[in-house]
């Protein structure tokens, strides 16, 4: 079968978090002259995101065309009702079997039902990998070794607080043994030895010598580790930030090799010897810019950038590994580079020489699209979107403290705290809580009959408590700058329906930028005040949790497509229609084709 | 020497519940049986939980955490 377009594919490239407003002023200052070439032939609009503007959801709605109520992803994270306590919504891991959360039939399996083959290049929320005709690799949602989405470590000779991943070394003469911790409580001897002139570390690790000169990377090092029977199979890298006056090496998060996964994450699952076949060992990780490195001080930010734009390279080479090798009809490639960088950079206003990382970073996205674009020819539609924008963030708001403050949230009188400290919800009374917070966005009513301890009757007591917060919530001001907090506060059924609704919190709260819903938040914390300074060293800005109208995404193609009002759930039926394919009902959002 | 064992107290009914569902599946007593079934819901907790605190949105630095 040939495509519509005379066997010329249809093309999307997304860049994650690709913010509208900054789109728009650098292509203006003619800073981004590939997108700017595709909005001349065709167009370019902002692209609404979903609520909230979180990538688990929003590209769940970009990949079904359906609303959080019928595909199930409302954010990172959810409650269990029974427990209180956080899960994580994208996937659940189990002795090496993956399930994934999301619900409703991607577009891409009504193409493929058509005879058009697919490829799908590290699109979020592919991960485990389905069938499709075609190829996937997997991206966002794929763990490392450990099981995490990216567990960093600093081996390091320099004085410092004690804390989990950071290796405290001394050197006995010129060398150093100590071990690389892997999974089930296996460990790898791992030796360190400086050269006489102090200018290179020679690292010797299963029989493989790396020798590094500061600020220089390694290549990919595979290791095994080994624990009675079981192994587990990985790859990593080191990067030497300095041997003076301190020794301070990190080491990647352990990918999972790709030759020896413990979950697949290709699709057919010998696509991965086929890409290493083709390009060598290659990053396996969905979250392989490593903020959190970046954050815990393990990596620096000449090293963490040199890591993002390595990542940027390697979905060069993939997407252009599957063009002339797949022949795709829609090819679908991500990077997650324009995110990341964003969150860390963005929202600093210091002056120095960052200052133009965002910028630099758009630019080096830009070539990369405008590289695809001249591969499959001036024939092929080209599609270019992002999931979501962003907006600095200087403070972060603790709901749970609100909540508290607001008498909606109980904790136990400070006689009766129990003596077991957990991370999750210190002393929080539930059986005299109405309301709790959890994950980025989401409020939920402690209900009758739904949680385990609740207390909140269904039907009008609810429904007047839901009220009740979004009204009050509202009226939320920084104590500082007395400036509104929140953009507003949303009853689900509101915003959402479908199946999947009960998942949802009862209340969606949508910032304005400048905010964010804290960390500590997420996880059932309650701090002692309510707005506070943004702390975090590497994490600067953000759009989870803030108004979805206020961080837009982008959406170009070089046809022509009714871009005013354009989502992300209009997506999929507008990519069936270019492609010929019928769209089935039940899509909710709308063809862009005039 | 101290014990490696510590006594919960179940619901007698509940206990009765265990005792018959136990029946040919090869564990030896109730308590056999409740063990395995908590140490099966503690995997999975502490394996979401080594997800969610690596999540770039939620996990926190401990220098960040002593601060707060």
């Amino acid at each position: 079968m040939t495509s519509p377009r005379e066997g010329l594919p249809l093309v999307i490239v997304g860049g994650d978090g690709m913010d509208a407003i900054l789109t728009e002023r650098w292509m203006a200052d003619g800073h981004l002259p590939n997108l700017a070439r595709i909005s001349s032939e065709g167009g370019y609009g902002r692209l609404h995101t979903t609520s909230p503007a979180e990538s688990p959801v929003a590209w769940s709605t970009f990949a079904t065309g359906l609303n959080p109520g019928r595909h199930g992803i409302f954010g990172f994270l959810h409650r269990d009702p029974r427990t209180y306590l956080p899960r994580v919504s994208m996937v659940t891991l189990r002795d090496g079997e993956a399930e994934g959360h999301r619900e409703g039939t991607p577009f891409w399996d009504f193409v493929g039902a058509e005879g058009f083959r697919v490829a799908l290049l590290r699109v979020p929320l592919t991960f485990p990998p389905e069938p499709v005709n075609g190829v996937v690799v997997s991206g966002l949602g794929m763990p490392d070794l450990l099981m995490s989405w990216g567990t960093s470590s600093l081996y390091t000779t320099e004085p410092g607080k004690r804390r989990e991943h950071r290796v405290q070394v001394e050197w006995c003469d010129a060398s150093i043994a100590t071990s690389v911790c892997g999974p089930g409580g296996s460990a790898i001897s791992l030796h360190l030895t400086r050269a006489p002139r102090n200018d290179t570390l020679t690292i010797a690790l299963q029989g493989t010598h790396l020798t590094l000169r500061p600020r220089e990377w390694s290549s990919w090092t595979p290791l095994v580790f080994i624990r009675g029977s079981q192994e587990w199979h990985g790859i990593c890298r080191f990067y030497l930030l300095s041997l003076e006056p301190h020794l301070r090496l990190y080491l990647s998060p352990v990918h999972q090799h790709p030759l020896r996964p413990l979950y697949p994450f290709t699709y057919p699952s010998s696509l991965a010897h086929t890409l290493v076949d083709a390009m060598g060992l290659f990053p396996t990780l969905g979250w392989a810019e490593d903020v959190t490195g970046l954050n815990a001080g393990h990596l620096d930010e000449d090293g963490f950038l040199e890591q993002a734009y390595y990542m940027l390279d390697e979905q060069e080479k993939v997407t252009f590994w599957a063009l002339e090798n797949e022949s795709p009809d829609l090819l679908i490639s991500v990077t997650e580079v324009t995110d990341r960088i964003a969150h860390v950079f963005m929202g600093r206003d210091r002056g120095d020489e960052r200052s133009g990382a965002v910028l630099e970073c758009y630019q080096r996205f830009d070539a990369f699209v405008g590289r695809v674009v001249t591969a499959v020819g001036t024939g092929a539609t080209v599609i270019v979107l992002s999931d979501h924008g962003f907006a600095p963030m200087h403070h972060v708001v603790h709901v749970n403290s609100w909540l508290r403050d607001s008498g909606y949230l109980v904790l136990h009188e400070s006689e009766n705290r129990s003596p077991h400290k957990g991370p999750f919800w210190p002393d929080v009374d539930w059986r005299r809580t109405r309301a709790y917070a959890l994950g980025l966005s989401h409020i939920y009513v402690n209900l009758r009959g739904r949680e385990r301890l609740g207390c909140v009757e269904p039907g009008g007591e609810y429904t007047r408590l839901c009220r009740e917060i979004a009204a009050r919530l509202s009226q939320l001001r920084d104590p500082e700058s007395g400036e509104s907090v929140v953009g507003r506060v949303l009853l689900r059924d509101q915003i959402y329906s479908g199946p999947c609704i009960d998942r949802s919190g009862d209340l969606v709260v949508a910032f304005r930028r400048g905010y964010r819903t804290s960390e500590q938040t997420a996880v059932g914390g309650v701090p002692t005040q309510v707005v506070v300074p943004n702390r975090r060293r590497a994490w600067s800005a953000d759009h989870c949790s803030v108004d979805p109208d206020e961080v837009p995404g982008v959406l170009f193609c070089n046809r022509p497509l009714n871009f005013a009002e354009a989502g992300l759930i209009d997506i999929a039926p507008t990519v069936l229609d270019l492609l010929g394919v019928s769209v089935p009902k039940g899509l909710e959002g709308r063809s862009l084709v005039p | 020497m101290p014990s490696k064992y510590t006594t919960i107290s179940i619901p007698k009914a509940l206990y009765s519940k265990v005792d018959g569902l136990i029946e040919g599946t090869g564990f030896r007593s109730p308590t056999e049986y409740i063990v395995y079934l908590v140490r099966q819901a503690v995997i999975a907790i502490e394996a979401d939980q080594r997800l969610i605190y690596s999540i770039p949105y939620v996990g926190l630095p401990p220098d960040e955490e002593e601060e707060e």
